[in-house]
């Protein structure tokens, strides 16, 4: 039945990107997934965020459902139109808005195809590390909607960590922009937040994305193996071994038979249990080495041969045949259903085993393909939609495999998201407390429901209460003298904070009152954390570390040092400085690593909701799409949504060596110029900073100098020395000295003493200025000389006096940031697209959904 | 473990998608009706709803490149499907009009007898001579209502007279399959065709050859395709290689054995005559050519013709033996296997599609710099001869059987 098209739509969107026959609807029914169906009222393509928003508000004028697809690949049924009414298909929608190779970002409409954007970015040696297998076909805007993984994904992280702007349409039908093309995020990571929500906040209508230098070497190993505990095992000796391959991937013997039998006759070893594909990345030497390592230890775990990909064409085919494995299942089954669970990659054998045996009991076929380095599964599930018993062991075989995962420390999801396949499993894996927070967040952004509805959310949420109630026990502004508290457990600082009524709340780590002076604003209650302390729990073999709050950064270090472990983002000058405060404040500074902060770090935690809510989010796998990503929103977010009281995070092997290299220069120009290319051009190093002349360090002071942190395996120093000369000296950027720092804590020390903020401005700013270099010579010249660039976290920090210097910088395309971190001033002659437009009022819409009365973090936002 | 079923099943498509990568009209448009994967679903319901509604236009919108099929990792059988489908449409859509009775008699009484086609090739030649297809369009008669089929005018190319070639033996290694509407229209890729043969120990022709069917079963006649098929079958009796330089009859020809598989007479005998299929890159033999270095070579654009890559899987072959020469150096298109959209009779239907789809391939090959292009079908080569016209680019287009023919040794 062809569906009639409101007179309005009419004037939104021209006929032709309007689908309303039976005809072009029933092919919208559903997506890759096929076992939750639905057909839309109305199939619409919007082309521009201004249709997107007049779509937005005329839905809300009719009050109808519109849910978001891209190119209907998702395999949880998240564009299925659960209660019709509009699909809109962003197929149409796919401009790239701009594209800055130096910078290493692009702002791309979200019906952009992954693929397309990766052949554009092959001529810059750029790409977009997020690759579902899907990718082919799957558009941006997708990959944003379920934080798409995929293999290459082990290494570098999941998409979140690759958006850091985002335009979206709220549900009034506004237009917000956000997120700033510098690496430090805004401190309330909100792209983090709608990077796997599903389509279920907002409409994204473009998005900001940080792109990767191409590898200058990659090997890819073939190894067969004779059982799947034989590859488990391979998998967990490679990581042990301290090696992060780029790609560690694993496929069971239907699927190998899949792949071959079908049109790809891909050259996987045939007759065997199971293989592993182990892809290793980075600069030459390294990956010299690391292959031959890897090449041992698959043996030593009993690989039958080890082989290597010939060419680029050798190995583009193996991929080929892994990401086509989906499909080629179709010759298998009659019906076909992938699941998705992730677990730590410790128990990766023992989840093998037991899904495997959980999907044979319920007579079933399963034949599965594994992100094994991530400890994510894919069971593929043989049915026959015709037939009822068949679809109730099928729904009784993905209920076990979510128990099985949950039981193991895992989640529902890696990568696929929930949708509308797993909502009703949601309860297995978080409680009704833990799911509160989300619930809030949904209610707050999209009180009427109209965004993707039925997704995420189990059926027993829909009547769950609106939002919490606050119990106001004392009087407003009662008391202008802080009370300190300093509670001894969760629990006692969950009763502080009923207790408080509507004080308001300044959370606090380690420190005692009398340090943290002055007080930011006025404060009812300071609540210190400093009691909870203690590790919970360290897994060596998931590289993963759980810690109470308020144990001292310091003290999670020196425990780690123990097993050779450490997190790897960056705080040295980490005294009296709790686990929860670096996390809150989302550090990264001096030498930010492989462009990542505590954020991308940050797994699980248990928090406190400022009415006193307890709640857990997150998992003990390394990936998840179960629900919203709390643990971004939360990292970073300054005691302003709630109170850590545990965190569990992501470690690291330290590296073989750690050093500093000190480039001195001439002049403040080269210097700079120096750091631009650097940076644009590489990202294995942290840093640098760039430094005037008066800190005092090495034989020059009167030098302006970079300094470096290069770390990684034992010979690499000198290879990488070569490299980052040699990229200088093509350039005419040669330094006139190269050295190297020892004594690491002598830096540490300068740029500890060094004023922080408050006393300090900070300023953020891209790497290639629109205006001239000597422009922001100039610029720096009236700060005189005492300030740091920091190429890694591209800010600028200098004393706060000198604000006007700092707003002609921020004129010059960065951001300038007060004392509170919060951006005060954005760039005016920057490209629009490149520094967004802040949109208070949605971020405060999200900060009220956790604190609804504001009383969290008094002044930490610039609000309404 | 499940039986590894590949039957004509239409439930074998899981969705996946991955099909809309390689889909030239799913490029453009964007809607899943524009794609594989939707398409597959209306067929699935054309094939089994009682009432199909409003089925037709975006399978009519398929130009039955086979991309698809070459990409699909389940080996679903799209150009399968979609000539039954087309049949089942057809049925339901019978001819009308002036056009759809010309179109019969061309498909009934024209395409498969020879001597006509050239007969009337012929006077074609003299009118094109005398400038009265320059005044047609001129006049722009083609854009009158009932008359659009002369729009076609616009894609012919300057005919030439066959002119002397080798002739036929009546022993040789080879059967020639010289095909319908192509040697009319391009005189001399027949010619270099025969030279080639020649060179290879020589060819046979078939009295009785006819037309492959290909266009038939892609208008849905699949008995018209079958009965020429079996003409063919009959007319190429023996032992030897069937060779033609069409990339879409011989793909069609191979696929005889399917199409007569349920027909006990001819099942086997279908079987035996699509094994000795072959497109003449495929017996080419590179001893035959000369090669000598250029210190500038001519830079070359290969373009796949849909039906020799996606069909038949050929694509390396010609391009090594191009390669060999020396004397013309090969600069690839990035989407060199994406179709021209010429598809038979597709581009007269689908007017709009068909130019955005070649528009694209000619921005890709002035990209690429090639002062050549070399395309191995008729159909695409008169989409590319057309549009480089209309666009004023001097890019010569041959037949790689031509550029063999030039350097025979």
């Amino acid at each position: 039945m062809t569906k009639r098209v409101p007179r309005q739509l009419r004037d939104i969107l021209p006929r032709e990107d309007i689908l309303s026959s039976e005809e072009d609807r029933a092919l919208y029914e559903h997506d890759s997934q096929k076992v939750h169906r639905r057909l839309p009222d109305l199939v619409l393509f919007p082309r521009s965020s201004k249709q997107v928003a007049a779509l937005v508000s005329l839905a809300g004028e009719m009050s109808i459902p519109i849910t978001p697809r891209g190119a209907g690949t998702g395999l949880s049924a998240g564009a299925v139109p659960l209660e019709g009414g509009w699909l809109i298909s962003f197929t149409r929608m796919r401009e790239v808005l701009s594209l800055d190779p130096r910078e290493r970002t692009a702002w791309v409409e979200p019906g952009l195809v992954n693929r397309e954007l990766q052949e554009l970015l092959v001529p810059h040696g750029l790409c977009f590390a997020p690759d579902p297998s899907s990718q082919t076909v799957a558009t941006l805007g997708g990959n944003v909607a379920e934080n798409a993984g995929g293999p290459h994904c082990l290494k570098i992280g999941v998409t979140s960590q690759h958006v850091f702007g985002l335009e979206l349409v709220d549900d009034r039908g506004e237009i917000h922009r956000f997120g700033d093309a510098s690496l430090g995020a805004d401190p309330l990571d909100l792209p983090g937040l709608l990077t796997g929500s599903e389509g279920t906040l907002a409409m994204v209508t473009a998005l900001g994305l940080r792109l990767s230098p191409l590898p200058e070497r990659v090997a890819t190993l073939l190894a067969p193996f004779d059982s799947l505990e034989a590859a488990s095992r391979a998998v967990s000796l490679i990581l042990a071994h301290g090696q992060l391959p780029a790609a560690l991937e694993m496929m069971d013997r239907d699927a190998i038979r899949t792949v071959e039998v079908s049109g790809e006759r891909t050259g996987y070893p045939d007759e065997t249990e199971a293989a592993l594909i182990v892809e290793l990345d980075g600069l030459p030497e390294e990956v010299e080495e690391e292959r031959a390592e890897a090449s041992k230890l698959l043996e030593q775990a009993g690989a039958l041969w080890v082989r290597e990909a010939r060419d680029d064409a050798h190995r583009r085919k193996l991929w080929r045949g892994r990401k086509s494995h989906f499909g080629a299942t179709g010759q298998l089954y009659r019906d076909l259903l992938v699941q998705d669970i992730c677990v730590p990659v410790s128990r990766l054998a023992e989840a093998v085993d037991r899904v495997n045996a959980c999907v044979r009991a319920e007579g079933l076929h399963v034949s599965s393909v594994y992100h094994a380095g991530d400890g994510n599964l894919h069971p593929n599930i043989g049915y026959d939609r015709s037939d009822p018993t068949q679809l109730a062991s099928l729904h009784r075989a993905c209920e076990g495999i979510m128990k099985i995962a949950v039981d193991l420390g895992g989640t529902l999801s890696g990568e696929h998201g929930i949708g509308a396949e797993k909502s009703d499993y949601m309860p297995i894996a978080l409680s009704a407390a833990d799911r509160a927070p989300m619930l809030r967040i949904k209610r707050a952004l999209d009180p009427e429901g109209r965004f993707n509805p039925r997704k995420i959310f189990p059926r027993e949420d829909e009547k769950a209460p609106a939002s919490s109630r606050l119990t106001v026990v004392s009087s407003p502004g009662k008391s202008p003298e802080p009370v300190f508290l300093r509670p001894e457990d969760a629990e006692e600082l969950a009763a502080a904070l009923r207790d408080s009524g509507s004080a308001l709340v300044f959370a606090t780590g380690a420190r005692v009152a009398e340090e943290i002076a002055p007080l930011p604003g006025p404060v009812g209650r300071m609540l210190s954390t400093a009691s909870l302390t203690g590790i919970r729990d360290f897994s060596l073999a998931d590289f993963q570390v759980e810690a109470e709050a308020g144990t001292p950064f310091n003290a999670v270090r020196d425990f780690l040092f123990e097993s050779g472990q450490e997190l790897d983002f960056d705080v040295p000058f980490s005294e009296q400085r709790s686990l929860a405060g670096v996390v809150s404040a989302d550090e990264a500074w001096p030498f930010r690593r492989l462009n990542r902060s505590a954020r991308d770090r940050l797994l699980a935690f248990d928090a406190v909701m400022p009415d006193g809510l307890r709640f857990r989010a997150g998992a003990g796998s390394v990936k998840n799409v179960t629900g919203y990503d709390l643990p971004r929103l939360m990292a970073g977010s300054r005691g302003s949504l709630g109170i850590f009281t545990g965190l569990r995070l992501r470690t690291r092997p330290i590296p073989a060596f750690r050093k500093l290299l000190v480039l001195d220069y001439e002049d403040r120009e080269t210097a700079l110029r120096a750091g631009m290319e650097l940076t644009a051009r590489h990202d294995f190093f942290g840093g640098p900073l760039l430094l005037p002349r008066s800190f005092t360090l090495g034989d020059h002071p009167e030098r302006p100098r970079l300094i470096l942190e290069i770390s990684g395996r034992e010979n690499l120093a000198a290879s990488m020395r070569e490299k980052i000369l040699a990229s200088l000296g093509s350039g005419g950027l040669s330094p006139v000295e190269v050295w190297e720092e020892e004594n690491r804590g002598r830096v540490y020390r300068i740029l500890r003493d060094f004023p922080k903020p408050p006393e300090s401005g900070e300023v953020r700013f891209l790497r290639e200025y629109r205006g001239s270099s000597s422009a922001l010579i100039a610029a720096l010249s009236y700060l005189g000389s005492r300030w740091i660039l920091d190429f890694g976290s591209l800010r600028l920090r200098a004393e706060e006096q000198v604000v006007e210097p700092m707003q002609m910088l921020g004129n010059l395309g960065g951001s300038l940031l007060d004392r509170r971190a919060q951006i005060v001033k954005r760039g005016i002659e920057a490209p629009s697209l490149y520094d967004a437009v802040p949109s208070p009022a949605f971020l405060e819409r999200v900060v009220r959904a956790m604190d609804p009365s504001g009383r969290m973090a008094p002044g930490r936002w610039l609000l309404g | 473990m499940a039986d590894f079923h590949r039957g004509f099943d239409l439930l074998e498509c899981v969705s996946c998608g991955l099909c809309l990568e390689v889909c030239p009209t799913y490029d453009i448009l964007r809607d899943e009706g524009s794609g594989p994967r939707g398409r597959i679903i209306l067929m699935d319901r054309l094939a089994n709803a009682g009432n199909p509604g409003e089925w037709t236009h975006h399978l009519d919108e398929c130009v039955g490149c086979l991309a698809c099929e070459a990409r699909c990792p389940a080996g679903v059988p799209y150009s399968g499907m979609l000539d039954h489908a087309h049949e089942r449409l057809r049925a339901r859509r019978p001819e009308r009009g002036l056009a759809g009775r010309l179109e019969r008699w061309i498909l009934d009484e024209v395409i498969g007898d020879r001597h006509r086609l050239d007969r009337i090739f012929r006077n074609l030649r003299y009118l094109q001579r005398l400038g009265v297809f320059a005044l047609v369009k001129f006049l722009r008669l083609d854009r009158l209502r009932g008359l659009d089929l002369l729009r076609g005018l616009h894609w012919m190319p300057h005919l030439s007279a066959p002119g002397k070639a080798p002739v036929g033996r009546s022993e040789a290694p080879f059967f020639y399959f010289r095909g319908c509407v192509g040697p009319c229209l391009f005189a001399g890729e027949d010619r270099a065709a025969r030279q080639v043969l020649d060179r290879l120990g020589g060819y046979r022709e078939a009295e009785n050859e006819t037309c492959c069917g290909a266009i038939h079963r892609h208008r849905g006649d699949m008995e018209g395709s079958r009965e020429l098929a079996k003409r063919n079958i009959e007319a190429f009796a023996g032992t030897e290689n069937v060779v033609s330089i069409s990339a879409g009859c011989t793909a069609a020809m191979k696929e005889y054995e399917n199409w007569l598989a349920d027909d006990p007479e001819w099942a086997e005998r279908a079987r035996e005559f699509s094994q000795r299929v072959r497109d003449l890159s495929e017996v080419m033999d590179p001893k035959i050519l000369s090669s000598s270095q250029s210190s500038d070579p001519m830079l070359y654009s290969y373009e796949d013709a849909c039906h020799a890559v996606h069909a038949q899987g050929i694509a390396e072959r010609p391009r090594e033996t191009l390669d060999d020469l020396g004397t013309i150096q090969r600069v690839e298109m990035p989407h060199a296997d994406r179709c021209c959209g010429a598809g038979g009779t597709w581009f007269l239907d689908q007017a709009e599609l068909s130019e955005t789809m070649i528009h694209s391939k000619v921005d890709e090959l002035v990209a690429s710099g090639a002062e050549m292009l070399v395309v191995a079908n008729p159909g695409c080569r008169m989409q590319w001869e057309k549009a480089l016209r209309e666009a004023g680019l001097k890019v010569k287009v041959a037949h790689p059987v031509e550029v063999w023919a030039d350097h025979l040794d």
